[in-house]
């Protein structure tokens, strides 16, 4: 017994009391640890390791030496020699990761094995099932050594997968292809038609462009009105309680990776490795990957000044087009090995419970839900009138219109970050887009079209919101030029679409992805147009706007324009943010600002449409926790 | 478009309304603000009353919420605000110049000229003279919430709306405006009703059930009794209704209709289908 704390396994003593022996932990450490084992039942090394009281290497060391084990993590080179590299791939990478081992050589029936966990059953019984009855030769090793040697082994295999792995399985799926040829000849003809009725229909051709475009603002204000009502009449439901969070058996939560792609981001690393230390989920069942591009040499030293535990992982991801998170998603996610994944960015402050509501939320849904959103929203929104305008958008997204696409089943575009998947399902699903600059999006779609469903989850992660205009434009029009990626993908085969989602998801696509980017495109014509109108009275716009079209115009003018001022309005109530009521009467100069990075996006998409831009973070001087109640 | 659908239009938005203050769900403040600013488009004359809404919405906060104020204040001025802006606009558009508030007619014709005038003895007499009918329903449940819920709360102001649009519309046309406006009355009584059901007795449910169908039948007698001498009704159902209910009709004609102290017959026919 140590402090009254009764030890799980007999070994755990002896390793314990070794640790102690050797200046490694101190008892108060050691009780410590007990007492999370007793309440997460996971093993003491692990938790040992997780909590940060003991270097994995020290740890697996002294293990090696009390089971008398060859501990080779001192030594990589020694053991490496041993490699058959036909042998490694008799298992495919997953395998290893989530078992944690590598067969070195097979040789007069003794292989030689690095494990990590000398005694995992599972693990023993796959190389019984692989090797039948054979003496093993066992090998200790830390688990950031044995990711590292296996990313040497598989490295180009994993780039190649993260690059072209949905574009081979699915191509029709990624959107590395920006036009099909279908769709290129489609938009051809329309451009051809639509010159020559301009030239020879001119008044019909006027009059179908305003008829368009108007039904197209009507369809789309009115949807998200709907959307907005049955959405706030979900306002109170939460999915889940704080009196499930309460009573969860910590014993029972699986183990849950974290991918944190970051890239020069050397200013955010480190308050993000403390926020992420902060997560209420037992430590050591947490499988924590950072992503690095490997040239990002500052945020790689500021990410390891942070101490992070020793059972937290750094991926190094080698330079290759395209150079965008999605690729690098991809990347982390063949080492991941939880049963249910996550990605937060480097700016993200999730609340604490966020993970086990995700386990929750799963447990209590049916199987085809393969992925939970958590709602987003900013600690800096007083920063300026573009972050209180942004909060604003982001509260209305999140707290009122995703919970509306849930309540009513229709495809939910997936947002950028705290997303939680089913590991398996993600898989399935071919994992991220690499090519689509709104991969999370896209993913959303395309598990909806391969009949999966997606749905909301009542926790926050906190982000910073862009604060300067050029930084903000950059932003929003790669989210825009995202989205046209998407429409395009998932309308090069509308029938089967709709056969997959039915009409009411299709048309989701079709107001919310493509529709959304169109009339912010479309819109300032009309601003221009009516005040151009209203300044010169010119009569040509008058002899277009007779009779149902006048209806129809007057009606977009006056209700339309005022429902998407009223609504972001809206946003105001779940959070109390109601400081911020009196700037959602600026929501029209906000939509300027979506106009004019839509025009960028659209050029991109032309000229550069895999390009990332890069979304700048710290430039709040707020201190996190300064807005929020964490 | 007949002024008893508009009548209903209002009580949906005070139930909203109510429902909002009940349940504190955003959904319902929307709804309501906006549907009130329906009632205003259908029914300019709401405008007269809309203060009376503001001042509701500026004041009926929990304490711990004071920094709401302003948050509910504009989204439930907001919508009619906008009305009665895109009124004007269109006003504009179409020559007839920027009026602020229309209070009679189409939106698309000049105003009509009120009367801005009632003579209150009379109007409490008109008013009195309704009585029999309105104090079954309605009085039970205001009785009710004055009682059980205290005058302080937001309901009992919003349950008085239809008394005061019913005050606002004799004023604006200097007559007494009748029994139709029972009929926001009685939808209001009943929405309480639905909102309120979980705090009423069992003895009080079942007074509210005997008033409310009391209430029902002396209504349809008396909407039958007037629309079987309409010319303009006299469609198959109809014909059918009053040869079946005819002799009970033409004796609550003669009895209940005719020579009943309210509002006389060619007025009502005029509220009613005009």
């Amino acid at each position: 017994m140590f402090g009254g704390v009764k030890m799980k396994y007999r070994q755990d003593s002896f390793i314990g009391e070794k640790l102690i022996e050797n200046n490694l932990i101190t008892t108060s450490d050691l009780n410590k640890a007990l007492k999370i084992q007793g309440d997460s039942g996971t093993l003491l090394g692990e938790i040992l390791i997780a909590e940060g009281m003991v270097r994995a290497i020290d740890f697996y060391r002294i293990l090696a030496e009390e089971i008398d084990l060859t501990f080779c993590s001192d030594d990589l080179k020694k053991c490496s020699r041993f490699m058959d590299i036909d042998l490694i791939k008799r298992f495919d990478l997953e395998c290893y990761i989530t078992r944690q081992f590598l067969p070195l050589k097979l040789e007069n029936n003794k292989l030689k094995l690095m494990v990590v966990k000398q005694d995992d059953e599972q693990m023993l019984k796959v190389i019984k099932r692989e090797f039948g009855e054979v003496e093993l030769e066992i090998f200790i090793i830390t688990n950031r050594d044995l990711k590292t040697i296996l990313e040497n082994i598989y490295q180009e295999e994993i780039v190649q997968e993260a690059v072209e792995g949905l574009f081979y399985r699915h191509p029709e799926e990624s959107a590395s292809r920006v036009f099909t040829k279908g769709q290129m000849s489609f938009f051809l003809f329309l451009t051809a038609a639509a010159v020559y009725s301009i030239i020879y229909y001119r008044e019909f051709s006027i009059k179908f462009f305003l008829y368009f475009f108007n039904l197209l603002f009507m369809g789309s204000i009115l949807f998200k009105f709907v959307l907005s009502i049955i959405g706030a009449l979900q306002e109170r439901n939460d999915f889940i309680s704080e009196e499930e969070i309460e009573a969860l058996d910590e014993r029972e939560l699986p183990i849950y990776s974290v991918l944190v792609p970051v890239y020069k981001e050397p200013e955010v690393v480190g308050t993000l490795i403390q926020n992420l230390k902060k997560l209420d989920y037992p430590k050591a069942k947490l499988d924590i990957l950072f992503l690095f591009e490997e040239n990002d040499l500052e945020t790689i030293n500021n990410a390891k000044e942070a101490h992070p535990p020793d059972n937290w992982n750094f991926i190094y991801i080698p330079k290759s087009h395209p150079q965008t998170k999605p690729k690098a998603c991809n990347y982390g996610l063949k080492e991941a090995r939880g049963e249910y994944l996550t990605i937060y960015d480097a700016e993200d402050i999730p609340e604490a419970d966020q993970l086990k509501k995700a386990y929750l939320a799963f447990k209590k849904s049916d199987d085809n839900v393969v992925c939970f959103q958590s709602a987003l929203n900013y600690y800096n929104r007083k920063d300026n009138l573009l972050t209180r305008l942004f909060t604003l958008e982001y509260s209305y997204w999140y707290d009122y219109m995703l919970p509306g696409l849930d309540a009513l089943k229709l495809p939910i575009p997936l947002g950028g970050t705290s997303n939680h998947f089913k590991m398996e399902k993600l898989r399935e699903l071919g994992g991220w887009d690499p090519f689509n600059v709104t991969e999370d999006a896209d993913l959303g779609i395309r598990a909806n079209a391969r009949g999966y469903k997606v749905g909301i989850l009542n926790s926050t992660t906190y982000e910073e919101a862009n604060n300067r205009i050029k930084n903000w434009i950059n932003q929003r029009s790669r989210w825009q030029k995202g989205y046209l990626q998407t429409f395009l993908v998932h309308n090069r085969h509308p029938f089967k679409f709709i056969n997959n989602v039915g009409l009411r998801g299709w048309f989701t696509l079709q107001i919310f992805i493509g529709g959304s980017v169109l009339s912010h495109l479309v819109a300032p014509f009309f601003w221009l147009l009516f005040l151009f109108w209203l300044l010169s009275g010119m009569a040509f716009a008058s002899e277009y706007h007779v009779g149902f079209l006048l209806y129809l115009s007057l009606w977009n003018l006056l209700f339309g324009n005022f429902l998407g001022i009223y609504l972001s309005i809206m946003a105001v109530f779940k959070r109390k943010y109601y400081d911020l009521v009196i700037y959602a009467l600026l929501n029209p100069f906000y939509y300027l600002l979506q106009s004019y990075s839509a025009w960028k996006a659209l050029k991109q998409l032309f000229f550069n449409p895999f390009y990332w831009e890069k979304t700048e973070h710290g430039l709040t001087d707020k201190e996190v926790g300064d807005e929020i109640d964490l | 478009m007949r002024l008893i659908f508009k009548l209903i239009i209002f009580s949906y938005a005070n139930y909203l309304l109510t429902e909002y203050f009940r349940e504190k769900e955003t959904a319902y403040l929307f709804l309501g603000s906006i549907t009130t600013a329906l009632v205003y488009l259908l029914l300019p004359e709401f405008i007269i009353i809309f203060p009376f809404y503001l001042i509701i919405f500026f004041f009926a906060l929990d304490e711990k919420e004071k920094k709401k104020r302003l948050a509910q204040l504009l989204t439930f001025s907001m919508p009619t605000l906008a009305a009665v802006f895109s009124l004007s606009y269109i006003s504009w558009v179409y020559g007839y110049g920027m009026r602020l508030i229309y209070l009679s007619g189409s939106i698309f014709d000049l105003s009509k000229e009120g009367v801005f005038s009632l003579n209150f003895k009379l109007f409490l007499v008109n008013l009195s003279k309704n009585i029999p009918i309105i104090v079954l329903i309605y009085l039970f449940i205001l009785l009710w919430l004055l009682f059980k819920k205290s005058p302080f709360r937001v309901y009992i102001y919003l349950y008085l709306s239809p008394i005061l649009l019913y005050i606002a519309y004799s004023y604006l046309y200097g007559i007494n405006a009748g029994i139709i406006f029972y009929v926001p009355m009685l939808l209001l009584s009943l929405y309480f009703f639905i909102i309120f059901s979980e705090d009423f007795s069992l003895s009080m449910q079942r007074f509210f059930y005997v008033f409310l169908l009391i209430n029902f039948v002396i209504l349809s007698l008396y909407l039958l009794a007037i629309i079987t001498i309409v010319p303009t009704f006299e469609i198959k159902l109809i014909e059918l209704l009053s040869k079946q209910l005819n002799p009970i009709l033409i004796y609550f004609r003669e009895y209940a209709v005719e020579n009943w102290p309210g509002p006389g017959i060619e007025l009502i026919r005029h509220f009613y289908f005009k």
